[in-house]
């Protein structure tokens, strides 16, 4: 880690470094003071643990990281250690995440603070190790909140954040922080690193010891309920407390800015003051997208990016008074529920739903998918036909993105695959960026 | 599932009856499908009915036995048992509805025409008043028929007629009391309804155990019958037996093929099937005087509770919605912060044994039967004799067979009164009651 | 060698009634022996099986803390527990000298398979706590299936009918030996003065501290609650369950049967065997159940220097 230039004037006392986001998330979690690590290697998160054992074990942080055997585990112990008092951190990602899912739904459930960061990563099947966002959206309904970053930085930011949120009384639920896999995790950016008093007055140390599992009064936590209304009313209480927690962000955020001069809104809107056409997009791609938005802009296309930074609690109504206005809407989601299409979407329109007519038109695309990119070229093509759609009221049926150039190398690979001369290279494919719509 | 009412599951029935119908048995009702078929056009809407018990007590087969005969006599049924843990003890719910033709509303029978309780912990229980027994959820129409059987009663007493209550509660419970005792030698199997319960009244003292009941049920006190039965007959069968004379369209072939057809899916032996036959004669005779009376209660006229509360009510019948509010997170949480407050739960009347100490045997060896005990019922009281907490005891009797000097003896809690004499001074069932600490429970 | 009477002494009920585990639960004896030996300061970490309706809501027996966590993962949640503890303690953050002992509860079906590994991984870890296995062998909170912990020959919801259960029990004492805990010991409801001295062992030692329990289950096993005390003592007067300890790598036997009853008296008591009586007597299974537990102790003696007395 290289200490480059000096950070903005409201954070003088910061200091601005070359990290990538993994070492950002690393960095918001010593900055936070965990008290204690339960890990679990899971490419490409690993980098995470690795950092955070090395500073436990030269003392730059006081407390325990504790190796497991599996996430499963791991979420456990997380889960547990928080219960008890220590302020708790741990990171996995893609097959790790889903072999802790039913601890999440667990840990979730007795209401307990920690922060969680997930590095996006597809899921098998089949293999691969670069990201999209169907490992955290399988999560998407276990009562953790979710906060997606788009940069480095916002790893950092969004972990300190994320501490303050949990452990606040009016939500106490786990955080997940979920950044994508390489393009974040590995890549290395300038990242504003806070000054370490002025993070302990943002974010001091537990204060409700008295209430946890190591305090003086005994509890049984995690029990069992006889009847659907008792476990209505603690799943009730959940969905409120979540809900609520959109306030409570925004309280919290107030003093993020004064602290570092960054805001952290639940939703980044970029150029959407005069906007008519808008692309939603989730996570690091976002970036891309502002790209994309830039040259169209120049081009004269009157076109925004919205990117919900918080997906859970989903920020439903402001979605809603911001797309709302817009005449068409372009979601590009990094997942693919199969069957259903993006499940970004399908949540955008629900918001949009609520809404009066005349509602945007809203198109939908996966794009991607186990880190496919997603060209500046292609968020420009997908903007030219949601005018279109915009214009015609005809709304494209959801469209994968996939271009002619990958149609004919995959068939190269079919073929060596499957040792099957007899594939006509491309033929299914014929009519190339136009073929699958009908 | 296609079933109409001219479909007969008489393949089912076995070719040979092989245990005699009862005595006192005599077509009631209807017993034909065609007539089963005027019987519902006239406005005898779907069936719903609830047996009550605890794991262990068969209740889910006896739920399967109830709904097969009234499958076997071409009704439209669901049998939808609900439990939580496979657990003796733990509370178990058969719910069964009939109808005509298929049966589409689901879940828990809010406003069953009849319950059948197998579970005599539901008396100590209301007794008791815990919070948990007063729960909303007890409550029943008032008009909805109560069977509650008592199990390992030995003996039977005989049916005891007596004065309406109305007349004088209190003068007539004591009469029936005196009554009963007086019968209780006599052997005879019969119907102990709320004319004989003086006799049991161990359980429920004071103005009359169905007096209590129905204020706690909310239901008519005319309409509740406690069905004692003697031991080795099956408690969770005489409901099914009961509910099914109850609605009094299920034939009595019909009902033993039934009970043949479950018991062999449940892969239960030769003898368990005898003991079920002649649990269902027991039953059966026991509420012949209220054999159909499900049926009388569906006339065809406008009836608030038949008119489908269960399924369209536009003012949820009674309840409302309210609007669930964020709770602080210390009481948000499924997290109990107070201590040892399993003793809310009455499980005393879980047996029908429990233990009495016998003081003049006992070594006060110091230890051995409280160590035993899984359930922390016995604690050393002063110079080291045992108290047994018999509001809590299961009654598992283990520390009776563990006690190396038989200090602990066995008591049946529906005992005769002569059964239960000379143990520590203990006069009669009531006094064995008093001992299992539901008197004192009562009041606190 | 059994301890002298001292052992037990008549402690407070720490655990309270009305709980929902059946008449005579073989399980709920020794978690309420185990918790008045260890006192109140203890966090009991549970995992799925009967016990989890220890605590449903708004009732607990206990006087100390409990927390319900999942089948396969009760070791790593008291993992987390020990661990928050020391780090808040050595933090200055708590306080107070009370030395809490973590207690981690699970059935033999979460103990020999699906947390076997949150075991194995706690145990590398050497993890200062204690593991108590109740063994009804079976899953008995789902309805007694065949677990790996089931016994040859015995039926189940899963051998209901045919041979019962094919395999012979999950030899879990020695794949925990292998592990070399600090403290592993076998014991019993039905003795508890054994018990009571291996509890009072195991709390001196530092580290893992493992037992597993037999525990007579009347409804898995099929038996009158009454006798779950003599199925108890039969279980150990006829070998079929070897009261052990280990420490320091050497294992010895704490009660030793002399003579050994025919383990047909165990299996006559029980529903599960009855079918290896009547209607047709199976000598085969019974030779061969017979055979595995006289050749288990032959096998220990052989290994010893010096015969133990009784
Ligand atoms: C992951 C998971 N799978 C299945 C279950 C269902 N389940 C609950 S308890 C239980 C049996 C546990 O058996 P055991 O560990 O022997 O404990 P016992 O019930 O016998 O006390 C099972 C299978 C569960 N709770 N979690
Ligand atoms: S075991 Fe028997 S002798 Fe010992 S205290 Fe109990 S009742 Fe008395
Ligand atoms: S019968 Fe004895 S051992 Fe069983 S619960 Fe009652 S007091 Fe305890
Ligand atoms: S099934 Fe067995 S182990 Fe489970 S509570 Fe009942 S007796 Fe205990
Ligand atoms: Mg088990």
């Amino acid at each position: 880690m290289i200490a480059g230039s000096e950070g903005s004037q409201r954070s003088q006392r910061s200091e601005r470094r070359l990290l990538t986001g993994n070492q950002a998330a690393a960095w918001g979690a010593r900055l936070g003071g965990v008290d204690y690590v339960p890990a679990f290697p899971i490419t490409p998160q690993t980098e995470i643990i690795e950092a955070l054992a090395a500073w436990f074990d030269d003392g730059s942080l006081m407390g325990r990281l504790t190796m497991f055997e599996s996430e499963h585990s791991m979420m456990t112990a997380a889960g547990t250690a928080a219960a008890a008092g220590a302020r708790t951190f741990t990171a996995t990602s893609s097959q790790g995440l889903l072999y802790s899912l039913e601890m999440m739904y667990a840990v979730a459930g007795w209401r307990v603070p920690f922060v969680m960061v997930n590095v996006s990563r597809g899921l098998a099947s089949p293999i691969t190790l670069e990201s999209d966002h169907n490992d955290v959206l399988a999560a998407r309904d276990t009562g953790f909140l979710q906060i997606h970053c788009a940069t480095a930085q916002e790893v950092l930011d969004a972990v300190l954040i994320a501490f303050r949120w949990s452990e606040d009384r009016r939500v106490r639920l786990p955080v997940i922080v979920n950044q994508d896999g390489f393009s974040l995790s590995f890549t290395r950016e300038p990242v504003d690193i806070p000054n370490e008093d002025a993070v302990r007055a943002f974010l001091p140390t537990r204060g409700d010891l008295d209430e946890t599992l190591s305090g003086p009064s005994p509890q049984s936590l995690g029990v069992a309920v006889l009847d659907g209304s008792t476990y209505s009313y603690f799943r009730y209480q959940m969905e409120r407390a979540a809900q609520g927690a959109l306030p409570v962000l925004l309280d919290i955020e107030k003093e993020f800015e004064s602290m570092t001069g960054r805001r952290f809104l639940p939703i980044d809107e970029y150029r959407m003051h005069d906007a008519e056409m808008a692309i939603v997009v989730v996570g690091s791609l976002g970036t891309q997208a502002m790209v994309a938005v830039d040259e169209m802009r120049a081009e004269g296309v009157r076109v925004g990016l919205v990117r919900p930074r918080v997906l859970r609690p989903f920020p439903r109504n402001a979605l809603a008074l911001t797309l709302g206005r817009m005449r068409g809407v372009a979601v590009v989601d990094q997942d693919l529920s199969p069957g259903f299409g993006g499940i970004l979407h399908g949540e955008i329109a629900a918001a949009l739903y609520a809404r009066p007519e005349p509602r945007p038109s809203l198109t939908s695309y996966i794009g991607g998918l186990g880190g496919r990119f997603v060209s500046v070229t292609e968020f420009k093509r997908i903007v030219d036909e949601t005018v279109v759609a915009s214009i015609t009221g005809h709304v494209p049926p959801p469209r994968l993105l996939f271009t002619d150039e990958e149609a004919r190398s995959i068939r190269m690979l079919q073929q060596i695959a499957d040792d099957a001369p007899q594939y006509e290279l491309g033929a299914p494919f014929a009519s190339g960026l136009e073929g699958d719509r009908a | 599932m296609k079933c109409t009412s001219d479909h007969h599951i008489t393949t089912s029935l076995p070719s040979v009856v092989t245990f005699p119908p009862p005595a006192k048995f005599k077509p009631q009702v209807a017993t034909t499908n065609r007539s089963v078929a005027l019987l519902l056009d006239a406005g005898f809407g779907v069936l719903r009915v609830r047996i009550h018990g605890r794991g262990g007590q068969g209740i889910k087969t006896s739920g399967r036995v109830l709904a097969s005969a009234l499958f076997g006599e071409g009704f439209a049924v669901q049998d939808a048992p609900h439990f939580g843990a496979e657990r003796r003890g733990a509370p178990v719910v058969a719910s069964i509805r009939a109808d005509r033709s298929f049966v589409r509303e689901r879940g828990r029978i809010e406003h069953p025409d009849a319950v059948a309780w197998a579970d005599e912990t539901l008396l100590g229980a209301l007794r008791r008043k815990t919070p948990l027994s007063t729960s909303a959820a007890l409550r029943l129409d008032p008009d909805a028929f109560v069977v509650v059987v008592v199990a390992g009663v030995d003996p039977v007493p005989a049916p005891v007629r007596m004065k309406a209550p109305e007349e004088s509660p209190e003068h007539a419970f004591e009469q029936a009391s005196e009554q009963a005792s007086e019968q209780a030698s006599d052997q005879t199997p019969g119907q102990c309804s709320r004319e004989a319960l003086g006799r049991s009244t161990g359980l429920l003292s004071g103005r009359g155990p169905a007096r209590t009941m129905a204020a706690t049920l909310g239901v008519d006190e005319a309409r509740i019958r406690i069905l004692m039965l003697p031991p080795e007959l099956h408690a969770g069968i005489a409901c099914a037996v009961a509910l099914a004379r109850l609605c009094g369209v299920v034939r009595w072939e019909t009902l033993l093929g039934a009970i043949d057809v479950e018991l062999s899916e449940a892969g239960v032996g030769e003898a368990a099937r005898v003991v079920a036959h002649r649990t269902a004669s027991f039953a059966w005779d026991a509420l012949s005087p209220d054999a159909g009376v499900l049926h009388s209660l569906a006339d065809p006229g406008p009836s608030p509770r038949r008119a489908g509360i269960d399924t369209r009510s536009p003012d949820l019948g009674g309840k409302r919605w309210v609007s669930v509010e964020r709770d602080d997170v210390s009481v948000a949480a499924p997290r109990i912060l107070a201590s040892r407050t399993s003793r809310h739960n009455p499980t005393g009347g879980w047996g029908t044994k429990h233990p009495v100490l016998r003081p003049e045997r006992c070594r006060r060896c110091w230890w051995i039967c409280t160590v035993a005990c899984p359930d922390s019922a016995i604690s050393l009281g002063g110079h080291g004799m045992p108290t047994i907490d018999q509001t809590h005891c299961k009654g598992c009797m283990i520390c009776a067979t563990q006690c190396p000097n038989q200090a602990l003896v066995a008591v049946d809690d529906f005992a005769s009164a002569e059964g239960a004499e000379g143990v520590q001074g203990v006069q009669g069932v009531q006094g064995v009651q008093r001992l299992r600490g539901i008197e004192r429970e009562g009041h606190v | 060698m059994s301890a002298g009477r001292g052992a037990v002494t008549p402690r407070p009920h720490l655990m309270a009634s009305g709980t929902s585990m059946c008449p005579g639960c073989g399980g709920l004896q020794v978690v309420k022996q185990i918790y008045e030996h260890l006192g109140r300061d203890v966090v009991f970490v549970n995992a799925a099986g009967c016990l989890t309706l220890l605590a449903p809501y708004p009732t607990t027996p206990f006087q100390s803390s409990w927390i319900y966590t999942s089948m396969a993962s009760a070791p790593a949640g008291a993992q987390g527990l020990v661990d928050a503890i020391e780090v808040l303690r050595s933090k200055g953050r708590i306080s107070g000298r009370r030395r809490i002992h973590v207690v981690v509860l699970t059935g033999d079906g979460a103990a020999n398979g699906i947390g076997l590994s949150s075991t194995s991984g706690a145990l590398d870890r050497r993890l200062d706590f204690y593991y108590l296995c109740y063994d009804n062998e079976g899953y008995g909170n789902t309805g007694h299936q065949t677990s790996p912990a089931t016994p040859e020959g015995a039926r189940t919801s899963t051998d209901a009918l045919g041979p019962g259960c094919s395999q012979p029990k999950k030899d879990l004492f020695s794949i925990w030996a292998a592990h070399e805990p600090s403290y592993l010991a076998t014991v019993i409801g039905a003795e508890p003065q054994d018990l009571a001295r291996k509890v009072e062992r195991a709390r001196g030692c530092q580290g893992p501290k493992m037992f597993i329990a037999l525990a007579p289950c009347p409804t898995g096993w099929g038996f009158d609650p009454k006798d779950a005390g003599r199925i108890g003592h039969l279980a150990v007067s006829t070998g079929v369950w070897a009261l052990r300890e280990r420490v320091d790598g050497k294992t010895v036997h704490t009660k030793i049967p002399r003579p050994r009853r025919l383990v047909e008296d165990y299996l006559r008591a029980q529903k599960r065997f009855q079918h290896l009586f009547s209607p047709v007597r199976r000598d085969d299974v019974i030779q061969r159940i017979q055979a595995r537990i006289t050749d288990a102790w032959e096998d220990w003696f052989r290994g010893q220097p010096t015969r133990p007395r009784a």
